[in-house]
Formats: C-alpha cells, sequence, structure tokens
C-alpha cells in the first residue's frame, strides 16, 4: 500500500536555504496531508498554508508562496497529492496481473489466490489507519462541496476500473465467468465496500476484524488462515461467477433456503 | 430539544462539519429560541454543550444500526417468511436507513480516534451495539434451523455485514453510478424476477457462505 505520508517532514528535511523548490513543494504537501489526517478540525478546505508552514518548521510563508499563488491553489494540489496517493493495494493488482501474464498455468488455485492476495489489504497500522481517515474526511467534505465531490469520484472510479480489469483478467485466467447481471465493476465496488467498512469496523472492533480465522474451503485443500476480508471476498467471488458456460435460461440463484413457515 | 437541534444541523451542514463548528446559538436559533441563554443555563460553555452532544450522536448512532425491530416486525406475523425474502427485504431498509446516519456516525468515528473519552464511550456503545447484532443473528438462524459454518460465528457474521453496509454507503454517496438502487435477480415464485438491493444481495452471499442447514 502505498504511503502518502510516509515521506514526512521537518527533521529529516535539508536545512533551510539548501532545500530546493521541490523538497519545499513535498514536504508541504506531506504536512499538510498529516495535519489533514491527524487533527479533526482540518479539512482539505480548511487547512492554513501559514499553519502548515509553521509545522514544517518554515520560519515564513514565504517560500510557500513562491510555489503557490493563492492558499486554494495549494489545496488543490493537496488534493490531488491525498488522491492520488490514497489507491490501496496497487502493488497487489501490480503483482497478480503480473503472474497471470508471465504463466497462468502456474497461478495457485482460486481460494488461495483470494487468500494470499486479500490478507493484507485492510488498512493497518497507523499509516493504514490514518490514510483511511483522510479518505473519510475528503468523503465527509465532500457532502456540501461539489467539487471535491467530483474530484473523489473520479478518484475512486479509476481504483474501481484498475480493479475490475484485474477481476476480468483473473475469472479469465480461471475459467470463469460472471452470473448476470453481476460484473466485474460491481464486484469490485462490493469489494471496496468490504474493505472500507471493515476498516471502520476495525477503529470499533479491532479485534473482531483482525482475527485470523482457520478454516478449509470446500474443495479439497488445506486448512489455512483467513482472514475476514479474505473470506468476505471468497464468499463474494462464489456468488457472482460460475465456471465458463455454466449458466442456462431460467436458471435460479444458488443458496440454501431453509424457511418456510 | 437542543442536542437534537445540535444533531440536525451537524447532519445538514455536512461536515465542513466538525464539530467545533457548531454554535449554541445556532442551535438555539434552529430549536427556535430567540437568545442563547437558555442554553447557556444547561450548559456552561459551547464546549460542555459539544461534549455532550458528542455523547449522544455516539450512542445515537451506534444504536441505529441495530435492525432487531426491523427483523422483529417480519417475525411478528402469522408466517415466517423464507430467508432469502427476509433479507431481501430488511437488508433493503437497512441500506435505507445507513444512508441518513452515517454521515454523522462517521464525524463521530473520526473524532473519537484523537479523543480518549470519547473513545471510551464510542466503544461501549459499539460494544452494546455488536451484543444486540450477535443476539439477532442468533436468533435468525435459530429460526431458519441452520447453523454456522465453522469458524464462522454470529460476531462475525454481525461485524462482515454491517462492514459492508457501512462501505456500500461511502462507495454509494463517492460513485452512484458504480451502486445501483436495485439488481432484477430471478428469485421470486417460478424464477420471477425480484429486485435486490446491492447490500441484500452481499448479505445473502455471505449468509449463504457462512451458515448451512443444522445437522
Amino acid at each position: 500500500m502505498s504511503t502518502p505520508t510516509s515521506d514526512r517532514p521537518a527533521r529529516r528535511s535539508p536545512p533551510i536555504g539548501r532545500r530546493s523548490i521541490d523538497d519545499t513543494r513535498a514536504l508541504l504537501l506531506a504536512t499538510g496531508a498529516e495535519m489533514v489526517a491527524t487533527e479533526s478540525a482540518v479539512t482539505i478546505g480548511r487547512v492554513d498554508l501559514l499553519d502548515v508552514c509553521r509545522r514544517a518548521g518554515l520560519s515564513t510563508v514565504g517560500s510557500a508562496y513562491k510555489i503557490w499563488d493563492t492558499q486554494d491553489d495549494y489545496r488543490l494540489e493537496l488534493l490531488h497529492h491525498v488522491l492520488g496517493e490514497f489507491i490501496p493495494g496497487r502493488d497487489a493488482i501490480d503483482l497478480v496481473t503480473a503472474a497471470i501474464a508471465d504463466d497462468p498455468d502456474a497461478l495457485p488455485p482460486l481460494p488461495e489466490l483470494i487468500r494470499t492476495a486479500t490478507g493484507t489489504a485492510i488498512a493497518d497500522g497507523d499509516d493504514g489507519a490514518r490514510h483511511f481517515s483522510i479518505y473519510v474526511g475528503l468523503w465527509l467534505a465532500s457532502v456540501d462541496d461539489a467539487a471535491l465531490a467530483r474530484e473523489l469520484h473520479d478518484s475512486d472510479v479509476t481504483v474501481i476500473d484498475a480493479y475490475a480489469g484485474l477481476y476480468d483478467a483473473v475469472a479469465e485466467a480461471y475459467g470463469l465467468e460472471w452470473k448476470p447481471p453481476f460484473d466485474a465493476r460491481f464486484f469490485a465496488t462490493m469489494v471496496a465496500a468490504m474493505t472500507d467498512g471493515l476498516t471502520v469496523r476495525m477503529g470499533a472492533h479491532g479485534d473482531l476484524v483482525e482475527r485470523t480465522l482457520v478454516r478449509r474451503v470446500d474443495d479439497g485443500s488445506e486448512e489455512a488462515e483467513w482472514s475476514l476480508l479474505a473470506c468476505g471476498v471468497y464468499a463474494l467471488a462464489r456468488a457472482f461467477s460460475r465456471p465458463r458456460g455454466a449458466g442456462a435460461p431460467g436458471e435460479r440463484d444458488g443458496g440454501h433456503d431453509a424457511g418456510g413457515g | 430539544m437542543l442536542l437534537e437541534a445540535g444533531a440536525a444541523l451537524l447532519a445538514e451542514r455536512g461536515v465542513s462539519v466538525t464539530l467545533d463548528r457548531i454554535s449554541l446559538i445556532d442551535v438555539c436559533r434552529r430549536a427556535g429560541l430567540k437568545t442563547a441563554g437558555s442554553g447557556y443555563k444547561i450548559w456552561p460553555n459551547q464546549d460542555a454543550y459539544r461534549a455532550e452532544l458528542l455523547h449522544e450522536l455516539v450512542v445515537g448512532s451506534s444504536a441505529s444500526f441495530a435492525t432487531k425491530d426491523q427483523v422483529d416486525g417480519v417475525f411478528g406475523g402469522e408466517r415466517i417468511p423464507p430467508l432469502d425474502e427476509l433479507i431481501r427485504v430488511v437488508a433493503a431498509d437497512n441500506a435505507a436507513l445507513n444512508r441518513t446516519i452515517y454521515p454523522t456516525y462517521l464525524v463521530v468515528w473520526l473524532a473519537q480516534r484523537t479523543d480518549a473519552e470519547l473513545a471510551a464511550t464510542f466503544a461501549e456503545a459499539e460494544d452494546a451495539w455488536l451484543d444486540a447484532l450477535v443476539a439477532l443473528f442468533t436468533a435468525v438462524v435459530d429460526a431458519y434451523d441452520l447453523e454456522f459454518v465453522e469458524p464462522f460465528d454470529a460476531a462475525i457474521l454481525g461485524v462482515t455485514l454491517s462492514a459492508l453496509v457501512e462501505g456500500l454507503t461511502i462507495r454509494q454517496r463517492a460513485t452512484p453510478e458504480l451502486v445501483p438502487e436495485s439488481l432484477p435477480l430471478p428469485t421470486g415464485d417460478r424464477g420471477a424476477v425480484q429486485d435486490w438491493t446491492p447490500f441484500a444481495i452481499g448479505v445473502k452471499a455471505i449468509f449463504d457462505a457462512y451458515t448451512r442447514p443444522r445437522r
């Protein structure tokens, strides 16, 4: 997972005067992102460039205004900085895509792929929690900020489409197809929703969300440790896909229904 | 009344939304009072008011997730509906409810991360809510003569389904075109098409995977 605030600021930065424009830009963006993530009263729309400079250890705001003409210019770039970095699991997408392209025959069984690829996708540790807090702050702010809502929307669609492409490739590699009316985009949206939701739940029930479940999926595989997210993704994958060509007109959706009166 | 007015203001303003922007004068006006005087007879200052408002929001928003009343309503009839129908109807109601209260919940969720006192209240309310959810899912599983597939249990099911509805609420606002109001599935009598919300579809997938008919 990428870390928008990992190249964080002041103490490790070059002394003022020897810092380049690029260094100052990176420093002030990282500092602003940190403030938005950790201070509940600071949203991107309200972050103050003077405060950011102070926090970053700059004695005046002058060097910032050599980079940005106005606070709004800074805030806009900060927004792009945060959204651009907040693409969870990009490494996992690249890894699985490369594995499929290299040698589809060497792929592990699908449950194993899901178990290992989703095992660490929940925003974990301080950095992960901080990134998700930034996202939540943006999401809340977008309620009454149409421009921000558009930025957030476009960024989210980019992420979902990246994952949808991956899931289509996985389905193809494993000889699966989506059960109508489902498709890769819907599956990606559901998985993203579960990931987001479990990250929120982690703040309330971390002991449960972080539990590792030892289970054997019903394909004769070995017992293995599964995260809650991996279990959920596997359940959705089974419900939304089927072996290619297995569909029949008028087919009923599967599952057990023990109801009745 | 003033706590309700504050909660309403918070929800309306969305979020520019940090609590520190809720002023007692605005709240009193919203509540139909001409001055803030009566507010200050109750709370010595704005911070005291905000602290109590936050406490109310924590308890209120967490409790709102529980759906026992909805299920009791369904179970209260003469006939227990098929499980799929219960899921389809109750999950649709729950998702709609969540959309209205969720921004407020997230404001509290964010605030408690940096406020130890609030975090303790938050954890207490969340635990009570999870207990209620466990009781609910245990009752549903029993009523339909199901059992949990190992290693799942009612708490895991509750947390997972809550995560799903919360995540879908976030997705629905950010990218509404990716979260359709409903999708048609042939689950009615003789394959008749019925509308399923994305949340209900997810609940069914998870329920089918985590439970089975009792052996």
